[in-house]
Protein backbone atom coordinates (compact mmCIF):
# COMPACT_ATOMS: atom_id res chain seq x y z
CA UNK A 1 0.00 0.00 0.00
CA UNK A 2 1.56 3.85 -1.25
CA UNK A 3 1.67 6.05 1.51
CA UNK A 4 1.26 9.71 0.67
CA UNK A 5 2.87 12.23 3.26
CA UNK A 6 1.68 15.68 1.67
CA UNK A 7 4.58 18.32 2.46
CA UNK A 8 3.17 22.00 2.97
CA UNK A 9 3.17 24.28 0.00
CA UNK A 10 6.15 26.86 -0.09
CA UNK A 11 7.92 29.17 -2.59
CA UNK A 12 12.19 29.83 -2.29
CA UNK A 13 12.36 33.35 -2.71
CA UNK A 14 15.74 35.08 -3.63
CA UNK A 15 16.72 38.71 -2.34
CA UNK A 16 15.01 40.40 -5.76
CA UNK A 17 11.65 38.92 -4.46
CA UNK A 18 11.55 36.30 -6.96
CA UNK A 19 10.49 32.60 -6.84
CA UNK A 20 13.61 30.40 -7.25
CA UNK A 21 11.82 27.19 -5.95
CA UNK A 22 8.34 25.78 -6.14
CA UNK A 23 6.55 23.08 -3.78
CA UNK A 24 4.78 20.31 -5.67
CA UNK A 25 1.60 21.33 -3.41
CA UNK A 26 2.21 25.21 -4.41
CA UNK A 27 2.76 24.29 -7.81
CA UNK A 28 -0.19 22.30 -8.12
CA UNK A 29 -2.26 25.23 -6.34
CA UNK A 30 -1.20 27.95 -8.31
CA UNK A 31 0.33 26.74 -11.37
CA UNK A 32 3.76 27.76 -12.83
CA UNK A 33 5.29 30.42 -10.30
CA UNK A 34 9.07 29.36 -11.19
CA UNK A 35 10.93 32.51 -11.99
CA UNK A 36 8.27 35.12 -11.24
CA UNK A 37 8.24 37.72 -8.65
CA UNK A 38 5.93 36.97 -6.14
CA UNK A 39 4.24 40.48 -5.90
CA UNK A 40 3.54 39.73 -9.68
CA UNK A 41 1.88 36.25 -8.56
CA UNK A 42 0.31 37.05 -5.65
CA UNK A 43 -0.92 40.86 -6.37
CA UNK A 44 -1.77 42.95 -2.90
CA UNK A 45 0.28 41.13 -0.55
CA UNK A 46 3.89 43.10 -0.72
CA UNK A 47 2.33 45.53 1.84
CA UNK A 48 1.45 42.79 4.21
CA UNK A 49 4.84 39.88 3.70
CA UNK A 50 7.34 42.11 2.75
CA UNK A 51 7.91 43.83 6.06
CA UNK A 52 7.76 39.97 8.07
CA UNK A 53 10.13 38.98 4.62
CA UNK A 54 12.90 41.86 5.96
CA UNK A 55 12.36 41.68 9.00
CA UNK A 56 12.98 37.41 8.67
CA UNK A 57 16.25 38.47 6.35
CA UNK A 58 17.60 41.33 8.93
CA UNK A 59 17.46 39.00 11.94
CA UNK A 60 18.47 35.39 10.25
CA UNK A 61 15.81 34.20 12.39
CA UNK A 62 12.78 32.20 11.08
CA UNK A 63 9.05 33.72 12.14
CA UNK A 64 5.67 32.55 12.14
CA UNK A 65 3.01 34.43 11.55
CA UNK A 66 -1.42 34.66 10.69
CA UNK A 67 -1.91 35.93 7.91
CA UNK A 68 -4.98 36.65 5.26
CA UNK A 69 -5.29 36.91 1.65
CA UNK A 70 -7.31 36.70 -0.64
CA UNK A 71 -10.47 34.54 1.20
CA UNK A 72 -8.17 32.27 3.01
CA UNK A 73 -6.33 32.40 6.68
CA UNK A 74 -3.09 30.91 6.52
CA UNK A 75 -0.61 29.77 9.40
CA UNK A 76 3.05 31.29 7.45
CA UNK A 77 6.28 29.77 8.38
CA UNK A 78 9.16 32.50 7.32
CA UNK A 79 12.84 30.78 7.15
CA UNK A 80 15.76 31.96 5.65
CA UNK A 81 18.14 29.77 3.74
CA UNK A 82 21.04 31.32 3.25
CA UNK A 83 20.71 34.66 0.77
CA UNK A 84 16.99 33.66 0.23
CA UNK A 85 13.71 32.97 2.10
CA UNK A 86 11.79 29.90 2.27
CA UNK A 87 7.90 30.15 2.66
CA UNK A 88 5.62 27.85 3.53
CA UNK A 89 1.78 27.92 4.67
CA UNK A 90 -0.89 25.82 6.11
CA UNK A 91 -4.26 27.26 5.37
CA UNK A 92 -6.64 27.40 8.90
CA UNK A 93 -9.75 28.85 7.24
CA UNK A 94 -11.71 29.71 3.96
CA UNK A 95 -14.33 32.48 3.27
CA UNK A 96 -17.62 30.66 1.60
CA UNK A 97 -19.20 34.09 -0.56
CA UNK A 98 -21.65 31.48 -1.54
CA UNK A 99 -24.78 33.40 0.59
CA UNK A 100 -24.72 35.58 3.48
CA UNK A 101 -25.00 32.80 5.95
CA UNK A 102 -22.12 31.19 5.02
CA UNK A 103 -20.21 33.66 4.77
CA UNK A 104 -21.01 34.74 8.17
CA UNK A 105 -20.40 31.12 9.31
CA UNK A 106 -16.84 30.86 7.55
CA UNK A 107 -15.68 34.45 9.15
CA UNK A 108 -16.65 32.67 12.60
CA UNK A 109 -14.60 29.64 11.73
CA UNK A 110 -11.90 32.28 10.87
CA UNK A 111 -11.49 33.61 14.59
CA UNK A 112 -12.05 30.17 15.52
CA UNK A 113 -8.90 28.79 13.85
CA UNK A 114 -7.03 31.94 15.19
CA UNK A 115 -8.08 31.45 18.43
CA UNK A 116 -6.64 27.93 18.20
CA UNK A 117 -2.66 29.10 17.33
CA UNK A 118 -0.15 29.17 19.44
CA UNK A 119 0.19 32.42 21.58
CA UNK A 120 2.82 34.38 20.75
CA UNK A 121 1.83 34.57 17.17
CA UNK A 122 1.39 38.09 15.94
CA UNK A 123 -2.32 37.88 16.08
CA UNK A 124 -4.70 40.66 17.18
CA UNK A 125 -4.86 42.82 14.41
CA UNK A 126 -6.16 40.28 12.68
CA UNK A 127 -8.24 38.98 14.73
CA UNK A 128 -9.45 42.55 15.89
CA UNK A 129 -10.45 43.42 11.63
CA UNK A 130 -11.87 40.12 11.41
CA UNK A 131 -14.67 40.41 14.37
CA UNK A 132 -15.28 43.85 12.80
CA UNK A 133 -15.77 42.46 9.55
CA UNK A 134 -18.14 39.12 10.56
CA UNK A 135 -20.22 42.26 12.18
CA UNK A 136 -20.34 43.40 9.43
CA UNK A 137 -21.42 40.48 7.32
CA UNK B 1 -39.14 41.88 -1.24
CA UNK B 2 -41.51 44.65 -2.99
CA UNK B 3 -43.56 44.35 -5.72
CA UNK B 4 -44.48 46.83 -8.74
CA UNK B 5 -46.95 47.07 -11.11
CA UNK B 6 -46.13 45.62 -14.48
CA UNK B 7 -43.98 47.93 -16.90
CA UNK B 8 -42.28 47.77 -19.84
CA UNK B 9 -38.71 45.94 -19.43
CA UNK B 10 -35.43 48.47 -19.32
CA UNK B 11 -32.90 48.42 -21.98
CA UNK B 12 -30.41 46.08 -19.84
CA UNK B 13 -30.34 42.88 -21.50
CA UNK B 14 -28.72 41.25 -18.22
CA UNK B 15 -32.07 38.68 -18.29
CA UNK B 16 -33.08 35.13 -18.30
CA UNK B 17 -36.83 33.59 -19.46
CA UNK B 18 -37.47 30.74 -17.39
CA UNK B 19 -40.12 28.17 -18.13
CA UNK B 20 -43.15 26.97 -15.27
CA UNK B 21 -40.60 24.59 -14.19
CA UNK B 22 -37.72 27.23 -13.95
CA UNK B 23 -36.19 25.60 -16.81
CA UNK B 24 -33.77 28.59 -18.73
CA UNK B 25 -35.58 29.34 -22.26
CA UNK B 26 -33.56 32.54 -22.84
CA UNK B 27 -30.41 33.99 -21.65
CA UNK B 28 -30.22 38.15 -22.41
CA UNK B 29 -26.87 39.09 -24.11
CA UNK B 30 -25.52 40.66 -21.46
CA UNK B 31 -25.77 37.36 -19.38
CA UNK B 32 -24.26 35.02 -22.05
CA UNK B 33 -21.09 34.50 -21.24
CA UNK B 34 -21.65 33.17 -17.80
CA UNK B 35 -25.53 31.52 -18.61
CA UNK B 36 -25.91 30.26 -22.32
CA UNK B 37 -24.43 26.85 -21.03
CA UNK B 38 -27.50 26.54 -18.96
CA UNK B 39 -30.34 26.63 -21.98
CA UNK B 40 -32.60 23.85 -21.77
CA UNK B 41 -31.34 23.35 -17.78
CA UNK B 42 -33.54 23.96 -14.42
CA UNK B 43 -31.45 26.96 -13.35
CA UNK B 44 -31.23 25.12 -10.04
CA UNK B 45 -29.48 22.06 -11.49
CA UNK B 46 -26.69 24.58 -12.09
CA UNK B 47 -26.94 26.85 -9.48
CA UNK B 48 -28.12 24.77 -6.30
CA UNK B 49 -27.57 26.84 -3.65
CA UNK B 50 -29.71 29.96 -5.18
CA UNK B 51 -32.81 27.98 -5.43
CA UNK B 52 -33.45 28.96 -1.80
CA UNK B 53 -32.58 32.22 -2.10
CA UNK B 54 -34.54 33.03 -5.40
CA UNK B 55 -37.02 30.79 -4.97
CA UNK B 56 -39.57 32.80 -2.52
CA UNK B 57 -39.05 36.12 -5.06
CA UNK B 58 -39.96 33.66 -8.24
CA UNK B 59 -42.68 31.89 -6.68
CA UNK B 60 -44.22 35.65 -5.39
CA UNK B 61 -44.31 37.12 -8.78
CA UNK B 62 -46.46 34.18 -10.49
CA UNK B 63 -48.63 34.10 -7.86
CA UNK B 64 -49.35 37.69 -7.83
CA UNK B 65 -49.08 38.01 -11.66
CA UNK B 66 -46.84 41.12 -10.78
CA UNK B 67 -43.14 41.85 -11.09
CA UNK B 68 -41.10 41.38 -8.04
CA UNK B 69 -37.34 42.76 -6.96
CA UNK B 70 -35.19 41.57 -4.16
CA UNK B 71 -31.73 41.88 -3.41
CA UNK B 72 -29.84 39.02 -3.35
CA UNK B 73 -25.88 38.43 -2.33
CA UNK B 74 -24.82 35.26 -3.34
CA UNK B 75 -21.29 34.02 -4.54
CA UNK B 76 -19.58 37.18 -3.76
CA UNK B 77 -21.56 39.58 -5.52
CA UNK B 78 -24.48 41.96 -4.43
CA UNK B 79 -27.28 41.95 -7.22
CA UNK B 80 -31.11 43.18 -7.57
CA UNK B 81 -33.28 40.68 -9.27
CA UNK B 82 -36.41 41.79 -10.82
CA UNK B 83 -39.24 38.79 -11.95
CA UNK B 84 -41.48 39.67 -14.02
CA UNK B 85 -44.13 37.31 -15.15
CA UNK B 86 -45.43 36.96 -18.70
CA UNK B 87 -47.83 34.04 -18.83
CA UNK B 88 -45.99 30.76 -17.96
CA UNK B 89 -42.78 32.23 -17.93
CA UNK B 90 -40.65 34.71 -16.15
CA UNK B 91 -38.27 36.74 -16.75
CA UNK B 92 -35.38 37.54 -14.27
CA UNK B 93 -33.95 40.87 -14.59
CA UNK B 94 -30.22 41.00 -13.00
CA UNK B 95 -28.75 44.45 -12.03
CA UNK B 96 -25.54 44.04 -10.11
CA UNK B 97 -24.69 46.57 -7.82
CA UNK B 98 -21.41 45.70 -5.65
CA UNK B 99 -18.88 42.66 -5.34
CA UNK B 100 -16.88 41.56 -2.33
CA UNK B 101 -13.03 42.06 -2.96
CA UNK B 102 -11.41 39.45 -0.61
CA UNK B 103 -8.25 40.30 -1.52
CA UNK B 104 -6.96 42.02 1.97
CA UNK B 105 -8.70 42.26 5.24
CA UNK B 106 -9.04 46.31 4.30
CA UNK B 107 -10.90 45.27 1.18
CA UNK B 108 -12.93 42.83 2.85
CA UNK B 109 -14.39 45.31 4.83
CA UNK B 110 -14.65 47.67 2.68
CA UNK B 111 -16.58 45.62 -0.04
CA UNK B 112 -18.92 44.52 2.52
CA UNK B 113 -19.79 47.89 3.92
CA UNK B 114 -20.42 48.72 0.26
CA UNK B 115 -22.62 46.01 0.04
CA UNK B 116 -24.31 46.90 3.12
CA UNK B 117 -25.40 50.07 1.70
CA UNK B 118 -26.56 48.40 -1.46
CA UNK B 119 -28.64 45.94 -0.19
CA UNK B 120 -31.76 47.74 1.89
CA UNK B 121 -34.66 46.56 3.31
CA UNK B 122 -34.31 42.90 3.32
CA UNK B 123 -30.95 42.38 2.32
CA UNK B 124 -29.81 44.98 5.43
CA UNK B 125 -31.59 42.88 8.38
CA UNK B 126 -30.39 39.67 6.58
CA UNK B 127 -26.71 41.72 7.06
CA UNK B 128 -27.72 42.78 10.46
CA UNK B 129 -28.82 40.41 12.39
CA UNK B 130 -26.14 38.34 14.27
CA UNK B 131 -23.85 40.67 14.37
CA UNK B 132 -21.64 40.66 17.35
CA UNK B 133 -19.71 44.24 16.67
CA UNK B 134 -21.01 47.10 15.68
CA UNK B 135 -20.84 48.93 12.27
CA UNK B 136 -20.15 52.25 14.48
CA UNK B 137 -16.82 50.44 15.60
CA UNK B 138 -15.53 50.87 12.29
CA UNK B 139 -13.70 53.84 11.23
Amino acid sequence: MAVTVEEAPFVVLDESYRIVEVGPAAEAGFGPLHGRCVWDCFPGSESMYRPHYERVRRRGEPIELVQYYRGYLTKVEIRPEKRAIRVSWEILSMLDTSDLERLRASLTDAIAALDQQAEGLDRRRVRTTLRVVEGIA
Amino acid sequence: MSTRPQRDAPASTAYVVLDANDRVIQVGEDLRDQLAPFLGHVLWERLPDAEPLCSPGFDEARRIGSEVEFPLFYRGRAKRLRAVPAGDTLAVHVERLAELDVTTLGTLKESLLRIEAELPARGSEQLDRPAPASLRALP
